[in-house]
């Protein structure tokens, strides 16, 4: 999935086969961080690179912020333990090497040494220790909690080496903590990270300006040599697409992430320009949310899920900027993901399930909302094509912070979405398991799928893993309160001055590799 | 006429009082508050309830807008919760920016709606008078959002020779760029310009078929010197009055623009801050602009009452 693709189908390549099956397996080596995509001309050092999101980033605290902006400056400013690669391969970052013992319920990290924070001091295990804490202090209701694991404890062994006890046996890891929110912070500025963020990253905060956007500069203690290549960046928000398109054209802004599809259409016959579409993890889902009537009975859970018809709405919703989905969590060409027949619309089915749950004149309210886009379209679609198996649905359009606070985990019928995960642990295990935080319903899919679920997350061998998410998802495309009708792809452009960019495969853009032409 | 503008003051006081009760009202009848916003919708009862209890969301309402009155009138604007940062420099450097582009605003659309409101008046029932009541009509039913992305898709995609959006970098001042002000400031105008011109328009048309005007013509006095000394003086009153009304919208209704050419301003701010639920941002920002609606018009009365002597009594 590292290529572009427009036309929805996926390239499968490596990416997650081997990213759970060398997470595991002993010792493992330093090994050199490596590029997917070979350098054509000698880098060029200096220059600000200008990126625009359409939102500003929400916090400049790592281990808080929400938006993709402010995910981004956060991987910018800060590192976590680990990185993926394009092929979601676990790689070395602040860690060089790791092991697992005790059947993956304990890890070892060795730190890498010279590594120096913003404000000077040396990075050692004692920051990450105190890092692990305060993400997982539950008074503070971080974000990040549950972003370094089922962490049970976090002890330092040595200035270089921290060994991190879990709760149950996690064989993914060394994936997980190149998770977004896993940032390692210095010991001593925990308390100021709201407002004054101190990481090891390449770039350093010069100014914040909510609302507004962020000025970063080069960070000249950065540990590995010649990087960045860019003196700074300034990240923007412009929201209006017609604008972003003239930004970039008129040489205002050098790279326009997260594009809508409207705005990537133009773009792509635009000169001087490169758009990029590339399919990822993010996805709405339609909740149907299993401890709410009339979705308590799997049946009606069922039913809803052959109401859509999703080539169609994939076309009207995304101009056809994604891949069909299957009612599961993992995009298309993941290496974990079953053959489990693709799910087409089949009214007489909904029918027949309503009936055998014994529900009919229903009347139900779907709640989206235009801050969400395309949530809308896609609860108008369900709206019409539920009619025709007489049920009745009246579209909600609210304001978000609405949604958060009064519809999330407490209507039956809602659209949310999800952001792209590396690993089962996040994709499968935190969203379906009944005590997990995003099982929303709080509901076991289906008997038995819990302790599935847990032994999946344990199991040390590929094949093995690889068969109990077979069964789990199985259990999950039947089942579950997630109708999940398509993927949509995440969408990019970039002037052509921009060298060494790749689209982010997992929503944060990493921009130490990038440099500008002359 | 002192006492009068003392007496104005201190209403604008009292007015400013009842904006501030009625905001906070408001934004916490609103569902949601700023915890959910920070955290999203992934979080869960437990951590909202933290959150709340972190920023005091869970005191009462009556002694969180009373904390918040004493701070104020002790000069603190208090901090943003969403961003955990002092209100008052960001809000300051916002109304500053929307200043710069309400002042500009006003000194373009100010003349030229007295210009063309006169000139249609004059030559009323013309060519002229008919094009250019025709094209106000339909710049003020156009919304702003239209004109703002028309111009943009006209002047930055199509003819590419301005901006389509006015960033303003961290402590930047936005004529470092002037070019990137042309499309809002134009945008503002043309919807004033209609407006303006129109009331101009018609206070003229009535001030022309006067006795003293007549009396002055029939006098011999040149047509100018009639229209400019003795109609117009008389006929600026209704303009002067909306131009009051602008001063506050230009500075705090420049929501649609300032969203749309992504200008960091008050209008933006005050989006922001809604969205975000962020009520010590909000309060400030909705005071700010109260403000500067009760200044103009006080200005716009004072303006008057020079103009008018009738008024002054």
């Amino acid at each position: 999935m590292g290529a572009d693709n427009s036309n929805g189908v996926p390239p499968v390549t490596r990416r997650g086969l081997l990213g759970g099956a060398m997470a595991l397996g002993g010792a493992m080596a330093a090994a050199p961080i490596m590029r997917a995509h070979a350098q054509t001309a000698t880098p060029r050092k200096g220059g600000t690179l200008r990126v625009n999101y359409p939102g500003a980033p929400d916090s400049i605290d790592p281990h808080l912020t929400l938006s993709l902006s402010g995910q981004t400056l956060a991987g910018l400013l800060f590192e976590g333990l680990t990185d993926v690669d394009r092929q979601d391969l676990p790689v070395p970052r602040l860690a060089t090497s790791w092991r697992a013992e005790n059947g993956a319920r304990e890890w070892v990290f060795e730190l890498r040494q010279g590594v120096k924070f913003h404000h000077g001091t040396e990075m050692t295990s004692r920051d990450v220790v105190a890092t692990i804490e305060r993400s997982e202090d539950r008074s503070l209701s971080l974000r990040s909690r549950g972003a370094f694991g089922p962490v049970k404890e976090a002890k330092a062994e040595g200035p270089h080496r921290v060994r991190i006890v879990l709760n149950q046996p996690c064989s993914e890891m060394p994936a997980l903590l190149a998770n977004r929110w896993a940032k390692i912070a210095p010991h001593d500025r925990l308390a100021a990270l709201p407002t004054q963020p101190v990481g090891t990253g390449p770039f350093r905060l010069k100014e914040f300006q909510p609302g507004v956007g962020a000025t970063l500069e080069r960070h000249q203690n950065y540990w590995m040599p010649d990087r960045p290549y860019l003196d700074g960046i300034r990240i923007t928000a412009i929201a209006e697409p017609i604008a972003q398109q003239s930004a970039l054209r008129s040489n205002a802004v050098d790279i326009l992430e997260m594009l809508a599809s409207e705005a990537i259409l133009p773009l792509r016959r635009a000169p001087n320009v490169k758009a990029h579409s590339v399919t990822v993890g993010q996805y709405y889902a339609i909740f149907t949310q299993a401890n709410q009537a009339p979705f308590t009975n799997p049946k009606v859970r069922e039913a809803f899920k052959y109401i859509l018809n999703r080539r169609p709405l994939l076309m009207t919703s995304l101009l056809g900027e994604g891949s069909i989905a299957n009612d599961v969590t993992l995009p298309p060409g993941n290496a974990y993901l079953p053959p489990i027949p693709q799910r087409d619309q089949d009214l007489p089915r909904a029918r027949r399930l309503l009936a055998e749950a014994g529900v009919s004149n229903l009347s139900l309210e779907c709640f989206c909302s235009s801050q969400r886009q395309p949530s809308p379209k896609m609860a108008l679609a369900l709206k019409e094509e539920a009619a025709k198996i007489g049920v009745n649905i009246t579209v909600r359009d609210i304001p978000y912070t609405d949604y958060v606070a009064t519809v999330a985990r407490k209507k039956p019928l809602y659209i949310s979405q999800w952001n792209d995960r590396l690993t089962l642990y996040e994709s499968l295990y935190q969203i379906f398991h009944s005590k997990q935080p995003f099982n929303y319903g709080g509901t076991e899919v289906e008997p038995g799928t819990d302790a599935l679920l847990e032994n999946l997350i344990a199991e040390v061998d590929f094949e093995k893993r690889k068969a109990l998410a077979a069964q789990a998802m199985e259990r999950i495309h039947r089942s579950s309160e997630r109708i999940i009708p398509f993927f949509m792809n995440y969408m990019c452009a970039q002037s052509n001055r921009v060298q060494n960019y790749n689209p982010p495969l997992h929503g944060a853009s990493d921009y130490r590799d990038v440099w500008l032409s002359a | 006429m002192s006492a009068l503008i003392l007496r104005r003051v201190a209403l604008l006081g009292l007015i400013l009082l009842a904006v501030s009760l009625l905001t906070f009202a408001i934004v916490n009848v609103l569902p949601g508050n700023v915890a959910h916003a920070i955290l999203g919708e992934t979080a869960t009862a437990e951590e909202i309830r933290a959150v709340e209890q972190r920023l005091g969301l869970d005191r009462p309402l009556v002694e969180r807008y009373l904390g918040w009155v004493g701070a104020m009138l002790r000069g603190d604007f208090g901090t943003s919760l969403a961003f955990n940062q002092p209100v008052a420099p960001v809000l300051l450097a916002r109304l500053w920016n929307s200043a710069i582009l309400a002042a500009l605003v006003l000194a373009v659309a100010v003349p030229l709606s007295l210009a063309v409101g006169v000139a249609c008046a004059v030559f009323q029932g013309s060519l002229l008078d008919r094009a250019l009541s025709a094209f106000a009509v339909v710049a003020f039913a156009l919304p702003e959002f239209v004109i703002g992305l028309a111009l943009i898709l006209a002047f930055s995609i199509w003819w590419p020779i301005l901006p389509g959006s006015s960033l303003i970098g961290p402590g930047e001042n936005p004529l470092a760029q002037p070019e990137a002000l042309v499309l809002p400031i134009t945008v503002l105008v043309l919807h004033q310009l209609a407006h303006l011109s129109q009331i101009t328009r018609a206070s003229m048309i009535g001030v022309l078929d006067s006795n003293y005007v007549r009396t002055a013509e029939l006098k011999g006095l040149p047509r100018l010197t009639v229209i400019v000394r003795h109609a117009l003086r008389n006929a600026l009153l209704p303009t002067v009055a909306e131009v009051g009304m602008h001063f506050g919208y230009v500075l705090g209704g420049l929501v649609v623009v300032e969203t749309l050419f992504s200008y960091a301003g008050i209008g933006q701010l005050m989006v922001m801050s809604v969205s975000h639920r962020d009520v010590p941002t909000l309060q400030a920002t909705v005071l700010v602009v109260a403000a500067a609606y009760g200044v103009g018009n006080l200005l716009a009365d004072v303006v008057s009452m020079r103009l008018n002597p009738r008024l002054r009594s």
